[in-house]
């Protein structure tokens, strides 16, 4: 009987401190950051001719903001099964996310032309996740196996991502002047965000449970630098758009 | 109807047309982005706007660093090239990369009346 009560205090513990994921605020406003970046990216693109960076590393971009907007919109359903899509929702967009401030950096900084082979790498790599998927569907593998699967295997791939993402933001700062220092600075600021909230999700797997409020604050920072990011481009283009019209 | 864009262009190209041996001009914002260029290379374009913007930012820093004012022309140049960056207003410069035989003088006399010019649009 004694016993019993142990564990129950021990598990309200746990949760009082936001160790179990929560469909709360942070979602609300993780959707919101996310959906409207997307809208940003979108009234920018409009005026991509002042800043021709190539129709690829826009379409990247609104690929980075579209895929984690689904991953986000995933939050509101509890499933493994939706989780595990989510999960590869969210790979697509930290492969983009990362071949976008590649291409830019090759392009200012390195003053390379981009090749095809850089063009279609992150879409091999992002048709190899649903095949995984399908394959380990059709395997059998129970599906919270394979939720669990991919959610590493995301955590994986944005670490990846996003220390390519804060080496180039950086080296692509200390090249360039005006606002786009704050475009670069906000992305290379979310790409911290997200190296720590996924090395987070990292410890958390490993050994240490990390409570969830703190990676859930780091992920909604996340977006709000993404959103910053995206609303000073904008704010440039439709600025310059406007005095050359 | 023509577009202050245009016009900026048809300043550049007088100033080509004035002034032998210039290889480009460009009017780019102090963030580096493109307002005109006579580049045809759409990739060099934008290395050349977002390194010339970059370039007179450092300098102007410079300046108010060693004499306290705000710079109003760069100039530099190489074995083979030169490079003039003078500001056109409040928030755009004017930018000539220029070859070798050309006169200094008669370079920056053009570049600075063309600057006024885009200063004027």
């Amino acid at each position: 009987m004694l016993v019993d009560i142990r564990i129950v205090i021990m598990i309200d513990t746990y949760f009082s401190y936001g160790v179990e994921e929560t469909i709360g605020l942070h979602v609300i406003l993780s959707n919101i950051f996310w959906w409207v970046s997307l809208v940003l990216v979108i009234s920018a693109y409009r005026n991509r001719h002042i800043w021709n960076v190539g129709e690829m590393t826009w379409s990247f971009l609104f690929m980075t903001f579209f895929f984690f907007g689904l991953r986000e919109l995933g939050h509101l359903i509890k499933s493994p099964m939706v989780d595990s899509v989510r999960y590869i929702f969210g790979i697509w967009s930290a492969i983009f996310m990362t071949s976008a401030m590649i291409l830019i950096f090759m392009k200012i900084y390195m003053r390379r032309k981009i090749s095809k082979p850089m063009i279609i790498l992150p879409f091999t790599l992002m048709f190899l996740f649903p095949i995984i998927f399908i394959f380990l569907v059709l395997s059998g593998t129970r599906i919270e196996e394979i939720a669990y699967l991919l959610s590493n295997t995301e955590i994986i791939v944005w670490i990846v991502g996003s220390s390519i993402t804060i080496y180039t933001t950086y080296m692509l700062g200390t090249k360039s002047t005006g606002g786009f220092i704050n475009v670069y600075l906000f992305f290379h600021f979310a790409a911290i965000f997200a190296l720590l909230w996924k090395v987070l999700g990292l410890i958390d797997i490993i050994s240490c449970p990390i409570p969830y409020s703190i990676r859930e604050i780091l992920e909604t920072m996340f977006g709000v630098f993404a959103i910053m990011s995206m609303i000073v481009l904008r704010k440039m283009l439709m600025k310059l758009s406007s005095q050359i019209s | 109807m023509t577009t202050k864009a245009e016009l900026y262009l048809f300043a550049l190209s007088e100033l080509e047309n004035s002034t032998g041996d210039i290889i480009s001009t460009a009017i780019v914002t102090h963030d580096g982005l493109i307002m005109a260029c006579t580049r045809s290379d759409i990739k060099q374009k934008e290395i050349f706007a977002a390194y010339g913007a970059a370039t007179f930012k450092r300098a102007g820093e410079t300046m108010e660093e060693l004499s306290g004012e705000n710079i109003d022309m760069l100039l530099y140049e190489s074995k083979n090239h030169m490079v003039v960056t003078v500001r056109a207003g409040e928030h755009a410069l004017l930018i000539a990369l220029t070859g070798k035989n050309v006169q200094m003088g008669l370079v920056i006399m053009n570049v600075q009346k063309t600057a006024q010019m885009i200063k004027e649009i």
